[in-house]
This record gives structure tokens, sequence and C-alpha cells, in this order.
């Protein structure tokens, strides 16, 4: 299924409400029953019109302390693992197991050569680290994929476990804030951005308040 | 400009919120010059004349330095914050929050900004002296508690060093686990020497050290090093340094006639003796100046199994918030505001945390080198603080049955709010430990906060803890230390006709009775008291 909109809270407000409307139910290992739709496409046409947009509703409630947007971004930008996280994004893009920059050493050298490269591919998936069955944290984004067409930067991500309620709003920030570093350092604009869910799911205890959003 | 003038600017616009020793400063500036000081002084094969080298060149540099900083401080650049008993100064922007400097010097301009910091849920009620942060100048940048353990120390110089340099990351108390092991495996001349000086940097830092001798580890060869110790320490009347002792009842027994010696010595110093109960809770109890801090018992477990080996210690505490719950009932009278209050101070603490997490490469340096690469490892267990003053335990009006409900559902509440927060963090790619844990906040007469009221609990012989009222007493205890799953401490107010024997019963009664964790018995209203030799002999 893909779902496909202008705007960043188009499109996370259509997949909420098809998760809701479509999606399975299962009792997941933490006892939370979730709603679920597999390999779920969410296609965001123009990201930098409302990006944080998701983020701010989910702000606006009460009931909950959201990260600090300048936080989520730091995620996915800083080179350096923070000593209270288990793993991070940044490190993972910028410096892989202590032997890759991703980004500056490769992506954006590859691009600037040949724009219509089909290898502009970062990951963050780690095996040696994370295909261990026994460890809780492990990252949910696998890898982003970087395509330049039509003088615009694409970008698909691949998600393997997408909370489309509180992690997505914060995803998409995070992979649109590196799309527009890696667009700034080759010179072009940023285009679509796409993320592929291999599972998108919803909590049950969340309904209500994803009614609300939905609603509004 | 100087350079070093130039590099000392940058260095404070770098870190426009903190507060520098000299020391610090010095070996920031002059990184590499510092280092191989420093190795020289450390350095156990060093000559006499090679370990006054390098003190020479120390007080050289130091002068250097504090040439410079002087001349900042007299442009109005910086100011001294504080100054060490032995005569450090402390140095931090003289900059208010929001405020901008621009120090413009041939044809060098820094620009230096000290951001403000955001509002946060908790200012309305410190204003109110409802709440308070402890420790507010450091209450993001520094931890409020780790804990060390002791035997992954090579030798007193490295514990000493280690405990040192981690001062300047804590502010409230450092753990020392094992601390028998120190004891036993050491000259006793050297342990108390060490103790003597680690003492007086503990009162020159204002920091405090909880040293936890688990007496299951005591050999009985090595019993009179512990006794000898145990009363240079008493001796030393140290406010800075709490001997924690972690036993079983059935150990008390087995070694009765040591701890008899042991308690004697606390009896003729007038000194309180504190106590963990081992069979009831495992983990450790470290003393602060805030309160009791403890860790979480299943936690601990796994973390005794899987890490404890590799691990020089782990964080306890990060940040603190005490209350004053009579205080607030005073200007609202309403359980649900209550509630709301409590979560706004949880909402405080989780920025306080954010901001933590975001630069705590920095404000953890010396933390972060010493525990590498098991440096995730030393947060796993770590949490924050709502510490409570004036909850109504003791006071003789309320209902205390309704005190310890409204304290358990609030703290439910919190749980549950703390577990959707990781659960948020974590959806949004940043798996992270945000735990609150409740307890009892220590001198809040300190923090302006009201009147203490409570009730002693005081035995003047053995029969007194099977008296109705010392039971009832003991009973809504062990229900506070439910509620509180951060630590609590009863304290008993020994007087009367007083001798070890019925003191090492009486102690026997509370830890095989009562569901009482962590306990002090207070002998400093004991009259009348004289030193008897015999207990010194052996």
């Amino acid at each position: 299924m893909e779902i496909k909109s202008e705007t960043t809270i188009g499109a996370w407000k259509s997949s909420l409400r098809y998760i809701l409307e479509s999606g399975k139910d299962f009792t997941d290992e933490n006892n939370r029953v979730c709603r679920e739709i597999l390999n779920l496409v969410i296609k965001v046409e123009n990201p930098e019109k409302d990006i944080t947009g998701a983020v701010e509703i989910l702000n606006s409630f009460k009931k909950w302390v959201y990260p600090p947007i300048d936080e989520i971004a730091e995620v996915i930008m800083s080179r350096k693992l923070s000593p209270t996280y288990s793993f991070s994004y940044g490190p993972r893009l910028f410096n892989f197991d202590n032997t890759i920059n991703q980004i500056d050493d490769f992506l954006i050298p590859l691009l600037k050569k040949n724009n219509f490269s089909r290898r502009g591919i970062v990951t963050l998936w780690h095996p040696t680290e994370d295909s261990k069955s026994y460890k809780r944290e492990i990252p949910a984004l696998i890898s982003i994929d970087f395509k330049m067409r039509n003088k615009k930067l694409n970008v698909t991500a691949i998600v393997r476990s997408n909370d489309l309620f509180f992690g997505w709003p914060a995803n998409i920030y995070q992979i649109f804030v590196l799309q527009e570093y890696v667009a700034k350092e080759i010179g072009c604009k940023t285009g679509s951005l796409t993320t592929f869910s291999n599972s998108a799911h919803i909590f049950k205890d969340q309904f209500e308040d994803i009614q609300k959003v939905i609603v509004d | 400009m100087n350079q070093t003038e130039y590099n000392l600017l940058l260095f404070f616009k770098k870190n426009p919120e903190k507060e520098f020793s000299t020391t610090d400063i010095l070996a920031n500036i002059f990184p590499e010059k510092y280092n191989v000081i420093e190795e020289a002084l450390n350095n156990q094969f060093a000559d006499k004349q090679m370990v006054n080298e390098a003190k020479r060149k120390k007080g050289q540099i130091h002068r250097k330095i504090l040439y410079y900083l002087n001349n900042l401080v007299e442009e109005d650049i910086l100011k001294i914050s504080k100054q060490g008993n032995k005569g450090e100064k402390y140095f931090v922007l003289a900059l208010e929050d929001g405020e901008e400097l621009i120090v413009n010097k041939s044809k060098r301009k820094i620009i230096i900004s000290k951001p403000s910091m955001p509002a946060m849920h908790i200012d309305g009620y410190e204003q109110k002296n409802i709440a308070v942060r402890f420790e507010s100048a450091t209450w993001i940048d520094r931890l409020n508690t780790i804990l060390f353990e002791t035997p992954k120390f090579k030798s007193l110089e490295e514990l000493y060093n280690t405990i040192n340099k981690c001062f300047s990351n804590i502010n409230d108390v450092i753990g020392l686990n094992d601390f028998e092991y120190v004891i036993q495996n050491n000259d006793i001349n050297e342990s108390i020497s060490f103790l003597r000086k680690i003492n007086s940097e503990c009162v020159d830092y204002g920091k405090r050290l909880s040293c936890i001798i688990d007496i299951t580890n005591i050999e009985k060869e090595k019993t009179s090093n512990v006794f000898d110790f145990i009363k240079e320490y008493c001796s030393i009347h140290s406010k800075n340094i709490t001997l924690i002792f972690d036993v079983r009842s059935k150990e008390l027994q087995e070694h009765s006639d040591f701890f008899e010696d042991i308690i004697n010595l606390f009896i003729n110093f007038k000194k309180r003796i504190y106590i963990k109960n081992q069979d009831l809770h495992g983990a450790p109890y470290i003393l602060g100046r805030a309160g009791p801090y403890c860790f979480d018992e299943e936690e601990w477990l796994v973390y005794k199994k899987e890490f404890q080996e590799k691990s020089y210690g782990l964080a306890c505490s990060q940040s603190t918030i005490g209350i004053d719950v009579n205080a607030f009932f005073k200007e609202n009278n309403n359980i649900n505001q209550f509630r709301l209050f409590i979560k706004n101070i949880v909402k405080s603490l989780l920025y306080a945390n954010s901001l933590q997490r975001r630069k705590s490469d920095e404000y953890f340096r010396d933390i972060v080198k010493l525990t590498f690469p098991h440096v995730r490892e030393f947060f796993n267990l770590s949490k924050n603080y709502i510490r409570f003053w004036n909850y109504g335990w003791k006071e003789p009006d309320l209902n205390q049955n309704y005190v310890i409900d409204l304290i358990k559902s609030t703290k439910e509440e919190i749980d549950n709010f703390s577990v959707s927060e990781e659960t948020i963090y974590q959806s949004c790619g940043m798996p992270t430990r945000f735990k609150i844990a409740f307890s009892c906040l220590f001198n809040g007469s300190k923090f302006n906060f009201s009147e203490r009221a409570s009730q002693k609990i005081e035995i003047k012989k053995l029969e007194d803890l099977y008296s109705k009222k010392v039971k009832e007493m003991l009973n809504t205890k062990e229900e506070i230390f439910q509620a509180f799953d951060g630590g609590d401490r009863a304290r008993f107010y020994r007087t009367g006709k007083i001798n070890s024997k019925d003191i090492c019963r009486e102690l026997n009664i509370i830890l095989k009775t009562y569901k009482i964790p962590f306990f002090c018995y207070e002998f400093s209203e004991v009259r009348g008291v004289e030193l008897k030799l015999t207990s010194f002999i052996r």
C-alpha cells in the first residue's frame, strides 16, 4: 500500500487513519495490543512545506513530553555517541563502526561525481552489533537511499519497525535534516521523502489520541 | 591579545554556564604540560627529585594561569565563584543568563554569550519555596552520586586520585562499594592515611563519601585492621564520610564479639552507626547531603551477574528536586493538584536529562574516560530523585495511611509516565533511560522549607522496640520504605543506660523483626559514657 501526500501532516494523518481502519491486531512481546500494516509506503512530495508539523501536533498534548526538535535533529547529525544512548543514528552514519563516514566520505562525493548514481545508499544496521536476539535496543531505521533526479534529491528510508504515531514524525524530520544537509553539500534542492515501513503500527492505548489527531 | 588569554576566553565561550577550578582550567589550557606533570606526580617509581621538579613546574604554570585569570577578573569578564579550603579559586563568567559579552582586543574579537535557561515547570514552585533544585548551580552538569567498585582499583593511590578527579563531576556523594576490601588488602597505616587525606579533600570540595563495609566479607585474621580503621574513623569525627555496615542478622550474631567492639567505639565517640539490612535490600545504599540513595534490587542483580566484574562503578542519581509537601498543601488543599505538581516536577527532570544527554561527553569527561568502553553501562542504573520534606511521617495529627496511599498512587502514575516517555524517546531513535525515584529529603530548612514537623524514635531499652508506640511508628516506616523506592532511613535515638551487648541485641531485633532496610542508631544523646580501654586493646 502506498500513501502519497503533498505535506507531512497530510501523509501522517492518512497513514494513521489507514492503519486504524485496516490494520491487523496482535499482542507484542511487551504485552501491548498493536495494530499493524506490513510494508507500508508513505511518500511526502514536498516535505519542506511542513516538516515539523507532526512534531508540533504531538507537542501540543499535555499528557506527554515529546523530545525537543533540536535533540531529534542531533540524533541523526551528531558524530558522537552520547554515553546515555545505547546507539544513535548520527555515529552510525558519520562514523560507522569507527571506520567510515558514510555521508561525507562516500555519499556526497559519489553524488557530486555522478548525479544519477544508483549506489547512494547508507546503512544504519550493524549486524555484528544488532543481530543479537537478547539486545533490547536496536535501530529501527535500517538504511537510507538517495537518488538525484530532475535536480532534486529524493530520499527513501527503510524502517523495520515504525510506531506511526510517536515515531514517524521524529523519523521523517531526522531524515529530512539529513536530506537537507546532503542536498546543500551537492548543490541541489530537496525532493520527495519516502518511508518504507516493514511494520507500520500503532498501539491500542494510543487510539483515543490518534482519533483526536485525525479529526483535527 | 595574548594566546593564553585568547585560549582562556575560548574555553569559557565553549562552557558559558560552567564553574571551573584553577586546576580544571590548567588541565584544559595547558593539557600537554599538565599531563606530563600529573604523570610524574602519580608515578609510584618516580624519585624525589623528579617529584620535586614536577611540583615546581606545576607551581609555575599555576601561577601563570592565575595571572591571566586574575586579569580577566579585574576586567569583569570572569568572577571568582568560590574558594576551596586549600585556597583553590573557582571561576565563572561574569555574565547573567541571556547576556552577551564582546571582548575586542588587538584585532581579535570574541563574543561570549550565556544562553538563558528556558522556563521550566519548577520555576514557579521554587519562587514559593515549595520545590528546590538540589545544588541548582550544578543541577545539570553534574551527577548527584556515583558508586565505585573499590576492588577494581589497583592501589589506594589510584582510588584516591579517581575520587578526587570525579569530585568535579558530582554534586553530592560518592559511594565506595565493598570498602572492606580496601581495609583488608592494604597496610593499616596506609588505609588510615588514605582516610585522613580523603576526608580533607571531602571537606575542601564539600562532598560526601559513603564507605560500604560488607560484614560477610570480613576475614577473621583481618578484624584488627578493620577495627583500627573504624577507631580512626570515629576519632576524626568526620562529617563528610559515612561508614555503612552491610549486615545480615545471622552474621551479626556470628560476629557478635567483633560487632560489640565496633558498637563500643561508636558509643564512646557518640557517633551515629549506619546499618543496612542485606536480607531486605542487597543493593548498596549511599548517604548524601540530600538524603539516602539506593539502587533498584532487580536491576542490581542483573548488574551483578552481567557487569560488576568489568565495572569501575556506576551512576546512581542524575538530578534531584526536593519538595515541601507541607508547604504545598498549605497553598493547595487538593490531591489532584498535588499529582499535577509532581508530574510537572518530573517534566523538569525530563528536560534536565535531555540537556545532560546532549552534553554528557563534556560534563562527565573524567567519568567517560574512566569507564570507557563501558560508558553506556555506567548510566544503566541511574535515575532522578524527587525528595519529600515534611510529608507527614510522624506528624501526630495526620492519618499516616492517607499519606502513604497518596505517595504510592502518585508513584504509580509517575512510573507509567516515565515508561511512556521512554517509549516515545525510543520510537524517535533515542533509546534512553528515564527513571524517577521517590525518597526523603534531609535538612529541608536549609532550602527555606517549612519547619521540621516530626517526632523522634527514642529507645531507652530493648523492650521499647516492642512498645505499642514504637511498633506503630516502625510499621508506618515499613510502609514508607515500600513507597520510597529510592530509599529511606529510620533514625533511632538511643538514650538511657547503654552497653554494646544490649545495642547488638536491639540491632538484631530490628534486623529480624522489621522490614526496615536502612537505619541508624544515634548515640549523641547518650550521657555519661566513658571510654573503656579494653575496647581499644584488641
